[in-house]
Protein backbone atom coordinates (compact mmCIF):
# COMPACT_ATOMS: atom_id res chain seq x y z
CA UNK A 1 0.00 0.00 0.00
CA UNK A 2 1.52 3.30 -1.06
CA UNK A 3 -0.17 5.40 1.62
CA UNK A 4 1.61 6.29 4.86
CA UNK A 5 -0.27 5.59 8.07
CA UNK A 6 0.22 8.25 10.74
CA UNK A 7 -0.94 7.51 14.28
CA UNK A 8 -2.43 10.41 16.24
CA UNK A 9 -3.20 10.39 19.95
CA UNK A 10 -6.62 9.00 20.91
CA UNK A 11 -9.27 11.70 20.92
CA UNK A 12 -12.98 11.97 21.66
CA UNK A 13 -14.67 12.15 18.25
CA UNK A 14 -16.16 15.51 17.33
CA UNK A 15 -19.29 15.86 15.20
CA UNK A 16 -18.47 15.96 11.49
CA UNK A 17 -20.02 18.88 9.63
CA UNK A 18 -19.99 17.30 6.17
CA UNK A 19 -22.84 14.87 5.50
CA UNK A 20 -21.61 11.36 4.76
CA UNK A 21 -21.47 10.44 1.10
CA UNK A 22 -21.97 6.83 2.00
CA UNK A 23 -22.69 4.75 5.07
CA UNK A 24 -21.98 1.13 5.91
CA UNK A 25 -24.47 -0.67 8.10
CA UNK A 26 -24.87 -4.09 9.62
CA UNK A 27 -27.66 -6.34 8.41
CA UNK A 28 -29.67 -4.95 11.34
CA UNK A 29 -29.24 -1.40 10.08
CA UNK A 30 -26.73 -0.28 12.67
CA UNK A 31 -24.24 2.24 11.30
CA UNK A 32 -20.68 0.95 11.43
CA UNK A 33 -18.78 3.33 9.14
CA UNK A 34 -19.46 6.72 7.58
CA UNK A 35 -17.58 8.37 4.72
CA UNK A 36 -17.38 12.17 4.73
CA UNK A 37 -15.90 14.27 1.94
CA UNK A 38 -12.99 16.44 3.05
CA UNK A 39 -11.02 19.06 1.10
CA UNK A 40 -8.03 16.78 0.79
CA UNK A 41 -9.88 13.50 0.43
CA UNK A 42 -12.10 11.70 2.89
CA UNK A 43 -12.71 11.41 6.58
CA UNK A 44 -13.76 7.86 7.39
CA UNK A 45 -15.34 7.33 10.79
CA UNK A 46 -15.41 3.76 12.04
CA UNK A 47 -17.89 3.91 14.90
CA UNK A 48 -16.52 3.06 18.36
CA UNK A 49 -13.07 2.65 16.86
CA UNK A 50 -11.25 5.46 15.04
CA UNK A 51 -11.36 8.32 12.57
CA UNK A 52 -9.20 8.00 9.47
CA UNK A 53 -8.35 11.21 7.62
CA UNK A 54 -7.30 10.31 4.09
CA UNK A 55 -5.26 12.81 2.08
CA UNK A 56 -5.07 11.66 -1.52
CA UNK A 57 -2.49 14.24 -2.61
CA UNK A 58 -0.13 13.61 0.28
CA UNK A 59 -1.02 9.89 0.24
CA UNK A 60 -1.33 9.80 4.00
CA UNK A 61 -3.88 8.39 6.40
CA UNK A 62 -4.01 9.97 9.84
CA UNK A 63 -5.59 7.57 12.31
CA UNK A 64 -7.15 9.07 15.43
CA UNK A 65 -8.45 6.29 17.69
CA UNK A 66 -11.47 6.91 19.84
CA UNK A 67 -10.60 6.84 23.55
CA UNK A 68 -10.15 3.40 25.08
CA UNK A 69 -10.14 1.60 21.71
CA UNK A 70 -7.80 -1.34 21.81
CA UNK A 71 -4.91 -0.99 19.32
CA UNK A 72 -5.70 -4.41 17.86
CA UNK A 73 -9.12 -3.19 16.69
CA UNK A 74 -7.65 -0.05 15.15
CA UNK A 75 -5.06 -2.10 13.31
CA UNK A 76 -7.62 -4.62 12.08
CA UNK A 77 -9.93 -1.86 10.89
CA UNK A 78 -7.16 -0.24 8.93
CA UNK A 79 -6.08 -3.52 7.37
CA UNK A 80 -9.53 -4.83 6.50
CA UNK A 81 -11.47 -1.66 5.70
CA UNK A 82 -9.29 1.36 5.01
CA UNK A 83 -6.43 -0.28 3.13
CA UNK A 84 -8.77 -2.14 0.72
CA UNK A 85 -10.57 1.12 -0.02
CA UNK A 86 -7.28 2.79 -0.87
CA UNK A 87 -6.27 -0.15 -3.05
CA UNK A 88 -9.59 0.13 -4.86
CA UNK A 89 -9.03 3.83 -5.47
CA UNK A 90 -5.67 2.97 -7.00
CA UNK A 91 -7.44 0.71 -9.48
CA UNK A 92 -7.33 -2.71 -7.85
CA UNK A 93 -10.43 -4.76 -7.16
CA UNK A 94 -10.95 -5.79 -3.54
CA UNK A 95 -13.71 -8.16 -2.49
CA UNK A 96 -15.16 -8.80 0.94
CA UNK A 97 -13.87 -12.34 0.60
CA UNK A 98 -11.62 -14.98 2.08
CA UNK A 99 -9.54 -17.16 -0.20
CA UNK A 100 -7.41 -20.28 -0.34
CA UNK A 101 -5.33 -21.83 -3.08
CA UNK A 102 -6.35 -25.31 -4.24
CA UNK A 103 -3.94 -27.05 -6.59
CA UNK A 104 -2.24 -23.73 -7.34
CA UNK A 105 -5.41 -21.79 -8.16
CA UNK A 106 -7.24 -19.38 -5.92
CA UNK A 107 -10.88 -19.69 -4.95
CA UNK A 108 -12.67 -16.94 -3.08
CA UNK A 109 -15.60 -16.98 -0.68
CA UNK A 110 -17.49 -13.69 -0.55
CA UNK A 111 -20.62 -12.44 1.15
CA UNK A 112 -21.98 -10.56 4.08
CA UNK A 113 -20.33 -10.57 7.48
CA UNK A 114 -20.79 -13.71 9.54
CA UNK A 115 -21.73 -15.88 6.60
CA UNK A 116 -18.68 -18.10 7.20
CA UNK A 117 -15.92 -16.66 5.00
CA UNK A 118 -13.14 -16.93 7.56
CA UNK A 119 -14.39 -20.27 8.86
CA UNK A 120 -14.31 -21.83 5.41
CA UNK A 121 -10.88 -20.41 4.59
CA UNK A 122 -9.48 -21.70 7.88
CA UNK A 123 -11.09 -25.11 7.49
CA UNK A 124 -9.71 -25.45 3.97
CA UNK A 125 -6.30 -24.26 5.17
CA UNK A 126 -6.38 -26.85 7.94
CA UNK A 127 -7.01 -29.42 5.16
CA UNK A 128 -3.76 -28.39 3.50
CA UNK A 129 -4.78 -25.66 1.08
CA UNK A 130 -2.65 -22.52 1.51
CA UNK A 131 -4.49 -19.47 2.82
CA UNK A 132 -4.54 -16.48 0.46
CA UNK A 133 -6.46 -14.18 2.80
CA UNK A 134 -9.20 -14.35 5.39
CA UNK A 135 -10.65 -10.96 4.40
CA UNK A 136 -10.19 -8.30 1.74
CA UNK A 137 -9.30 -10.39 -1.30
CA UNK A 138 -7.17 -8.27 -3.64
CA UNK A 139 -7.66 -9.17 -7.31
CA UNK A 140 -5.25 -7.95 -9.94
CA UNK A 141 -6.62 -7.83 -13.47
CA UNK A 142 -4.67 -9.41 -16.29
CA UNK A 143 -5.46 -9.84 -19.98
CA UNK A 144 -7.21 -13.19 -19.52
CA UNK A 145 -8.51 -13.05 -16.00
CA UNK A 146 -7.59 -12.18 -12.44
CA UNK A 147 -4.79 -13.03 -10.07
CA UNK A 148 -5.30 -13.19 -6.31
CA UNK A 149 -2.70 -11.38 -4.27
CA UNK A 150 -1.92 -13.13 -0.99
CA UNK A 151 -2.21 -11.16 2.22
CA UNK A 152 -0.14 -12.80 4.89
CA UNK A 153 -1.98 -11.82 8.03
CA UNK A 154 -3.06 -13.77 11.08
CA UNK A 155 -6.48 -15.31 10.61
CA UNK A 156 -9.39 -13.94 12.57
CA UNK A 157 -12.24 -16.11 13.78
CA UNK A 158 -15.30 -15.89 15.94
CA UNK A 159 -14.94 -17.92 19.14
CA UNK A 160 -17.22 -20.80 18.10
CA UNK A 161 -15.36 -21.33 14.81
CA UNK A 162 -12.07 -21.02 16.61
CA UNK A 163 -12.99 -23.67 19.14
CA UNK A 164 -14.39 -26.05 16.52
CA UNK A 165 -11.50 -25.71 14.09
CA UNK A 166 -8.53 -25.25 16.30
CA UNK A 167 -9.44 -26.72 19.65
CA UNK A 168 -7.80 -24.95 22.55
CA UNK A 169 -4.63 -23.86 20.83
CA UNK A 170 -5.57 -20.19 20.91
CA UNK A 171 -6.45 -17.78 23.65
CA UNK A 172 -9.49 -18.89 25.66
CA UNK A 173 -10.95 -15.40 25.93
CA UNK A 174 -14.67 -14.81 26.40
CA UNK A 175 -15.83 -12.59 23.56
CA UNK A 176 -18.42 -12.24 20.80
CA UNK A 177 -16.18 -10.64 18.22
CA UNK A 178 -13.45 -11.94 15.99
CA UNK A 179 -9.92 -12.14 17.28
CA UNK A 180 -6.62 -12.92 15.70
CA UNK A 181 -5.56 -16.45 16.40
CA UNK A 182 -2.39 -18.42 16.60
CA UNK A 183 -2.32 -21.11 13.98
CA UNK A 184 -1.09 -24.66 14.02
CA UNK A 185 2.25 -25.02 12.34
CA UNK A 186 0.87 -27.05 9.47
CA UNK A 187 -1.28 -24.22 8.12
CA UNK A 188 0.56 -22.49 5.32
CA UNK A 189 0.01 -19.18 3.64
CA UNK A 190 0.15 -18.70 -0.08
CA UNK A 191 3.32 -16.75 -0.79
CA UNK A 192 2.97 -15.87 -4.47
CA UNK A 193 0.03 -14.49 -6.43
CA UNK A 194 -2.17 -17.22 -7.91
CA UNK A 195 -4.71 -17.22 -10.76
CA UNK A 196 -8.30 -16.93 -9.59
CA UNK A 197 -10.39 -19.86 -10.83
CA UNK A 198 -13.75 -19.47 -9.04
CA UNK A 199 -15.74 -17.38 -6.61
CA UNK A 200 -18.41 -18.63 -4.24
CA UNK A 201 -21.05 -16.34 -2.78
CA UNK A 202 -22.04 -17.44 0.70
CA UNK A 203 -25.82 -17.28 0.83
CA UNK A 204 -28.03 -16.89 3.86
CA UNK A 205 -27.89 -20.30 5.53
CA UNK A 206 -30.88 -22.45 4.59
CA UNK A 207 -29.55 -25.72 3.21
CA UNK A 208 -29.28 -29.01 5.07
CA UNK A 209 -26.52 -30.18 2.78
CA UNK A 210 -23.82 -28.68 0.60
CA UNK A 211 -25.43 -26.78 -2.26
CA UNK A 212 -23.49 -25.17 -5.12
CA UNK A 213 -25.14 -23.56 -8.15
CA UNK A 214 -23.70 -21.47 -10.97
CA UNK A 215 -25.00 -17.90 -10.93
CA UNK A 216 -26.26 -16.11 -14.00
CA UNK A 217 -24.18 -13.10 -14.96
CA UNK A 218 -26.67 -10.53 -13.70
CA UNK A 219 -27.05 -12.30 -10.36
CA UNK A 220 -23.28 -12.62 -10.09
CA UNK A 221 -22.79 -8.94 -10.92
CA UNK A 222 -25.38 -7.92 -8.37
CA UNK A 223 -23.67 -9.88 -5.62
CA UNK A 224 -20.17 -8.80 -6.61
CA UNK A 225 -21.07 -5.12 -6.73
CA UNK A 226 -22.43 -5.32 -3.20
CA UNK A 227 -19.30 -7.01 -1.90
CA UNK A 228 -16.59 -4.93 -3.52
CA UNK A 229 -14.93 -2.01 -1.85
CA UNK A 230 -15.48 1.44 -3.39
CA UNK A 231 -14.41 4.59 -1.61
CA UNK A 232 -15.68 7.53 -3.63
CA UNK A 233 -19.04 6.95 -5.26
CA UNK A 234 -18.92 10.52 -6.59
CA UNK A 235 -15.84 9.90 -8.71
CA UNK A 236 -17.42 9.00 -12.04
CA UNK A 237 -14.27 7.94 -13.86
CA UNK A 238 -13.39 5.53 -11.07
CA UNK A 239 -16.96 4.27 -10.81
CA UNK A 240 -16.96 3.57 -14.55
CA UNK A 241 -13.64 1.75 -14.33
CA UNK A 242 -14.82 -0.20 -11.29
CA UNK A 243 -18.02 -1.23 -13.07
CA UNK A 244 -16.05 -2.38 -16.09
CA UNK A 245 -13.66 -4.35 -13.87
CA UNK A 246 -16.48 -6.13 -12.01
CA UNK A 247 -18.17 -6.93 -15.33
CA UNK A 248 -14.91 -8.43 -16.61
CA UNK A 249 -14.68 -10.48 -13.42
CA UNK A 250 -18.22 -11.80 -13.91
CA UNK A 251 -17.39 -12.70 -17.50
CA UNK A 252 -14.08 -14.41 -16.93
CA UNK A 253 -14.46 -16.19 -13.60
CA UNK A 254 -17.22 -18.71 -12.81
CA UNK A 255 -19.26 -17.53 -9.85
CA UNK A 256 -21.39 -19.84 -7.75
CA UNK A 257 -23.85 -19.52 -4.93
CA UNK A 258 -22.80 -21.67 -1.99
CA UNK A 259 -24.86 -22.83 0.93
CA UNK A 260 -24.10 -25.50 3.47
CA UNK A 261 -25.24 -26.51 6.95
CA UNK A 262 -23.59 -24.32 9.55
CA UNK A 263 -22.82 -27.37 11.62
CA UNK A 264 -19.21 -27.80 12.61
CA UNK A 265 -19.72 -31.55 12.68
CA UNK A 266 -20.27 -31.47 8.92
CA UNK A 267 -17.52 -29.02 8.09
CA UNK A 268 -15.07 -31.70 6.95
CA UNK A 269 -17.68 -32.97 4.49
CA UNK A 270 -18.23 -29.41 3.25
CA UNK A 271 -14.50 -28.94 2.78
CA UNK A 272 -14.29 -32.18 0.78
CA UNK A 273 -17.25 -31.14 -1.36
CA UNK A 274 -15.86 -27.69 -2.14
CA UNK A 275 -12.43 -29.15 -2.91
CA UNK A 276 -13.97 -31.67 -5.31
CA UNK A 277 -16.01 -28.93 -6.96
CA UNK A 278 -12.95 -26.73 -7.48
CA UNK A 279 -11.02 -29.65 -8.97
CA UNK A 280 -13.87 -30.38 -11.34
CA UNK A 281 -13.76 -26.76 -12.53
CA UNK A 282 -10.03 -27.23 -13.09
CA UNK A 283 -10.61 -30.33 -15.18
CA UNK A 284 -13.16 -28.50 -17.32
CA UNK A 285 -10.95 -25.44 -17.85
CA UNK B 1 -49.90 1.41 -27.94
CA UNK B 2 -48.33 4.85 -28.36
CA UNK B 3 -44.69 5.14 -27.34
CA UNK B 4 -43.36 8.47 -26.18
CA UNK B 5 -39.88 9.55 -27.11
CA UNK B 6 -37.31 8.76 -24.49
CA UNK B 7 -34.08 10.52 -23.61
CA UNK B 8 -31.36 8.35 -22.10
CA UNK B 9 -29.65 9.79 -19.07
CA UNK B 10 -26.05 10.90 -19.68
CA UNK B 11 -25.22 9.42 -16.28
CA UNK B 12 -25.82 5.83 -17.34
CA UNK B 13 -23.13 3.40 -18.42
CA UNK B 14 -24.27 0.19 -20.12
CA UNK B 15 -22.25 -3.01 -20.30
CA UNK B 16 -23.21 -6.34 -21.79
CA UNK B 17 -22.21 -9.25 -19.60
CA UNK B 18 -22.87 -12.73 -20.86
CA UNK B 19 -25.86 -11.76 -22.95
CA UNK B 20 -27.40 -9.58 -20.28
CA UNK B 21 -27.14 -5.82 -20.05
CA UNK B 22 -26.05 -4.16 -16.84
CA UNK B 23 -26.60 -0.45 -16.29
CA UNK B 24 -24.70 1.72 -13.85
CA UNK B 25 -26.21 5.05 -12.86
CA UNK B 26 -23.19 7.21 -12.12
CA UNK B 27 -25.34 9.80 -10.40
CA UNK B 28 -26.74 7.48 -7.77
CA UNK B 29 -24.18 4.69 -7.86
CA UNK B 30 -26.90 2.10 -8.35
CA UNK B 31 -26.95 -0.80 -10.77
CA UNK B 32 -29.66 -2.35 -12.88
CA UNK B 33 -29.85 -5.58 -14.80
CA UNK B 34 -31.81 -5.93 -18.03
CA UNK B 35 -32.83 -9.18 -19.65
CA UNK B 36 -32.22 -9.90 -23.32
CA UNK B 37 -35.24 -7.94 -24.56
CA UNK B 38 -34.66 -5.05 -22.19
CA UNK B 39 -30.98 -4.93 -23.05
CA UNK B 40 -31.70 -4.90 -26.77
CA UNK B 41 -34.28 -2.14 -26.25
CA UNK B 42 -31.65 -0.05 -24.45
CA UNK B 43 -29.12 -0.75 -27.18
CA UNK B 44 -31.57 0.37 -29.87
CA UNK B 45 -32.36 3.58 -28.00
CA UNK B 46 -28.63 4.21 -27.67
CA UNK B 47 -28.25 3.75 -31.41
CA UNK B 48 -30.72 6.55 -31.99
CA UNK B 49 -33.97 4.72 -32.58
CA UNK B 50 -37.10 6.17 -31.07
CA UNK B 51 -38.94 4.00 -28.58
CA UNK B 52 -41.61 3.22 -31.23
CA UNK B 53 -38.94 2.22 -33.76
CA UNK B 54 -37.16 0.12 -31.15
CA UNK B 55 -40.45 -1.60 -30.30
CA UNK B 56 -40.95 -2.51 -33.98
CA UNK B 57 -37.39 -3.82 -34.23
CA UNK B 58 -37.91 -6.00 -31.15
CA UNK B 59 -41.12 -7.35 -32.62
CA UNK B 60 -39.13 -8.51 -35.65
CA UNK B 61 -36.22 -9.94 -33.67
CA UNK B 62 -37.98 -11.78 -30.85
CA UNK B 63 -40.63 -14.45 -30.89
CA UNK B 64 -43.20 -12.48 -28.92
CA UNK B 65 -46.72 -11.22 -29.54
CA UNK B 66 -47.27 -7.50 -29.99
CA UNK B 67 -49.54 -7.37 -26.95
CA UNK B 68 -47.01 -9.12 -24.74
CA UNK B 69 -44.14 -6.96 -25.98
CA UNK B 70 -46.10 -3.73 -25.49
CA UNK B 71 -47.01 -4.78 -21.97
CA UNK B 72 -43.42 -5.72 -21.12
CA UNK B 73 -42.03 -2.49 -22.61
CA UNK B 74 -44.56 -0.40 -20.72
CA UNK B 75 -43.38 -1.99 -17.49
CA UNK B 76 -39.74 -1.55 -18.44
CA UNK B 77 -40.12 2.09 -19.45
CA UNK B 78 -41.97 2.76 -16.23
CA UNK B 79 -39.12 1.30 -14.20
CA UNK B 80 -36.48 3.13 -16.21
CA UNK B 81 -38.30 6.44 -15.78
CA UNK B 82 -38.88 5.86 -12.10
CA UNK B 83 -35.17 5.19 -11.65
CA UNK B 84 -34.22 8.29 -13.61
CA UNK B 85 -32.43 6.32 -16.30
CA UNK B 86 -34.62 7.78 -19.02
CA UNK B 87 -36.82 10.84 -19.29
CA UNK B 88 -39.59 11.75 -21.69
CA UNK B 89 -38.03 13.84 -24.39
Amino acid sequence: LSFSLIHAEPHTPAPIAAEPKSVWRTEDGEITTTFHPAPEGFLVRVVECADYAIDFAARTVVCTPWPDTIPELVRTTFTNQIAPLLRTRDGDLVLHASSVAIDGRAVGFFGLSRRGKSTLATALSCAGHPCVTDDGLILLRGPAGFVAEPKIEPLRLLPDSEAALLGDISLPVERDTKARIELPGDIVFQQEPVPLCALYCLEEPAANELSIARLEHSAAMDRLIKQTFMLDTGDRARMRAHFECVAFLAETVPIFSLDYPRDYGQLAHVVDGITAHVRKIGEQA
Amino acid sequence: MPFENLQLSDDVVAREVGGETMLLDLASGTYFGLNAVGGRFWQLLESGQSSAEARDTLLEEFDVSADQLDSDLADLIGELRESGLVTAG
